[in-house]
């Protein structure tokens, strides 16, 4: 066989493979806008409370990471100084504001060995 | 046939290598919440397919071999690796782009860290072997080695995903056939091939540092091969590497039936270079195969077309002297290019056989001697448009030789229109 027949044949396959990719992203785009949007809040009703740190956690983080990973390099002596580092690394890292970063953070803090 | 055959086995390598992806959506897909996370996922599983799938496309598969080439196989592993690579980049940039996390204590990072460089070890040590100055056996172990790294690397990253159910099981079945493939190449079948073993009856010098070993069978009825087929040659071990090579079948396979080979290897490195000039006839060598595509048992031609550069005239030699064991009255054309007839090997040979066969051979030499009847320089565009016959339309063309006249062969062969499935070509410089 030829090695351009070669070459083309795995350029197309790796095209193939990245329209995949592009593709699975669209999927994933699509399912989040069309979740129902939030009903504006008015005086007869409540504001929606703000969500928790382990809802938070539930629903932007736990698809790459594990709690038992995270959680104990919280503690300990370095605990805090971690802390401070990662509020520093979550704002460029996912799409939270400090708020909802602060509430992942004391969620994570506060689990238990 | 064979064209069905190429079709099929690369339907299920798109399979393979898409089936993770796709139980992946199934399983892990829901939780993919925007572009950027289910774009990286995708590309993590790509990237995870296809370097675990890398070890079967180098594997001794007869079957794969007969239906590609092996150097067709060599070369889609190399462009394979570039795009696993590839796609392992678009799963960092997609889902960690800051570059303080890949450093990052948690085992995710590290793992994945981990196999980013042994991935990355993998390509910049094949693709630079010669510049680094590794002879082919150390690269080889350490390919190996790296390889089985990436795959311990991968699935260690993959386990907090794969959770529990199809996806594990689908990570664990990928790494396993990964590993195994690696240890039925390596441990298994030479276990298996050294109940067939082959001695060496002579070690012939030809000349132009080139060495014939013709091989006999031992209590086996030898091997059944086609002209231009290559095997696996493995001689004694040098400390805990074993030394295997892929060489080119020299000799006719009528040639007593297969039980006798006729090896000829070109001193090109220190394998070539100390160990083969000191083998002694008794001495018990290992022999894999046949391998290959690059026959014309597998093509209805009405006349062949040789073109050979060097050593890549020993398949051509295998194809000519079957023609001639088997009374086939076909034309051929033999183009051979050389420094000097003293570097080309076989040429007097070559040139009783004209009488025959219905063979011309056309010697192209870079320095040829004062009388000498034969092309002068190098194969050109030019040489090759003047002698080759005017009416290709019924000839297939076989090509073996270095890399810069490999690519000047394919070059001219879609100048001149000849359709890719009436050239075939052999590559034997791929690592």
């Amino acid at each position: 066989m030829r090695v351009t027949t070669v070459r083309r044949t795995a350029a197309g396959f790796g095209l193939a493979l990245l329209a995949c990719a592009v593709l699975v992203g669209g999927l994933a785009q699509t399912r989040r806008r069309s979740a129902p949007a939030e009903a504006p809040s008015t005086e007869a009703t409540p504001p929606p409370t703000a969500p928790s740190g382990a809802e938070l956690w539930a629903a932007h983080c736990a698809a790459c990471h594990e709690v038992e990973e995270l959680a104990p390099q919280l503690r300990g002596e370095r605990g805090a100084a971690r802390a401070l580092e990662w509020i520093e690394f979550l704002e460029d890292h996912g799409e939270g504001d400090t708020r909802e970063d602060r509430a992942v953070l004391a969620f994570l803090a506060g689990q238990k060995d | 046939m064979t064209q069905m055959r190429s079709v099929a086995w690369f339907a299920v390598y798109a399979l393979a290598v898409l089936a993770p992806l796709l139980v992946a959506c199934v399983v892990r897909g829901p939780s993919w919440s925007d572009f950027r996370t289910g774009f990286g996922a995708a590309s993590g599983w790509l990237a995870f397919a296809l370097f675990a799938l890398e070890f079967g496309l180098v594997t001794h598969v007869r079957a794969a071999a007969a239906a590609f080439g092996s150097d067709a196989l060599l070369l889609f592993h190399r462009a394979m690796g570039f795009a696993a690579l590839g796609f392992c980049a678009l799963h960092v940039l997609a889902l960690s782009p800051e570059p303080r996390s890949w450093f990052a204590s948690s085992s995710l990072q590290r793992s994945g860290l981990f196999a980013v460089l042994a991935a990355l070890a993998l390509i910049v040590t094949s693709v630079w072997r010669r510049e680094l100055r590794w002879s082919y056996e150390l690269w080889l172990v350490a390919h190996r080695a790296l390889a089985v790294a990436l795959v311990v690397f991968l699935a260690w990253h993959l386990a907090p995903f794969a959770g529990e159910g199809s996806l594990l099981a689908l990570v664990a079945t990928y790494s396993a056939l990964a590993l195994g493939a690696l240890l039925v190449q390596r441990f298994v079948r030479p276990a298996v091939l050294a109940q067939r073993a082959w001695e060496v009856v002579e070690n012939r010098d030809e000349g132009a540092r080139t060495r014939t070993l013709v091989l006999r069978a031992v209590g086996h009825d030898g091997l059944r091969f086609a002209p231009g087929q290559f095997v696996w040659l493995a001689t004694e071990r040098t400390g805990w590497v074993a030394q295997e090579h892929p060489i080119s079948i020299a000799s006719s396979p009528e040639l007593d039936g297969g039980r006798t080979l006729e090896l000829a290897i070109k001193a090109l490195g220190d394998w070539s270079s100390a160990t083969v000039p000191a083998l002694q006839p008794g001495a018990r060598v290992r022999v894999d195969g046949p391998f290959g595509a690059f026959t014309p048992d597998n093509c209805a031609a009405a006349r062949l077309v040789l073109v050979a550069g060097g050593i890549g005239v020993t398949p051509m030699r295998s194809i000519l002297l079957a023609m001639r064991d088997r009374g086939d009255r076909r034309p051929v054309t033999l183009f051979f290019a050389a420094r000097c007839r003293a570097t080309a090997m076989f040429a007097d040979e070559l040139e009783r056989l004209q009488d025959e066969l219905a063979l011309e051979v056309v010697f192209v030499f870079e320095e040829p001697e004062p009388g000498e009847r034969c092309e002068t320089g190098l194969l050109s565009a030019e040489l090759l448009r003047r002698r080759l016959p005017a009416d290709l339309r019924f000839a297939h063309v076989f090509v073996c030789g270095p890399a810069p006249m490999m690519e000047l062969f394919e070059r001219l062969a879609q100048e001149l229109g000849l359709p890719p499935a009436q050239v075939h070509t052999e590559r034997f410089d791929m690592v």
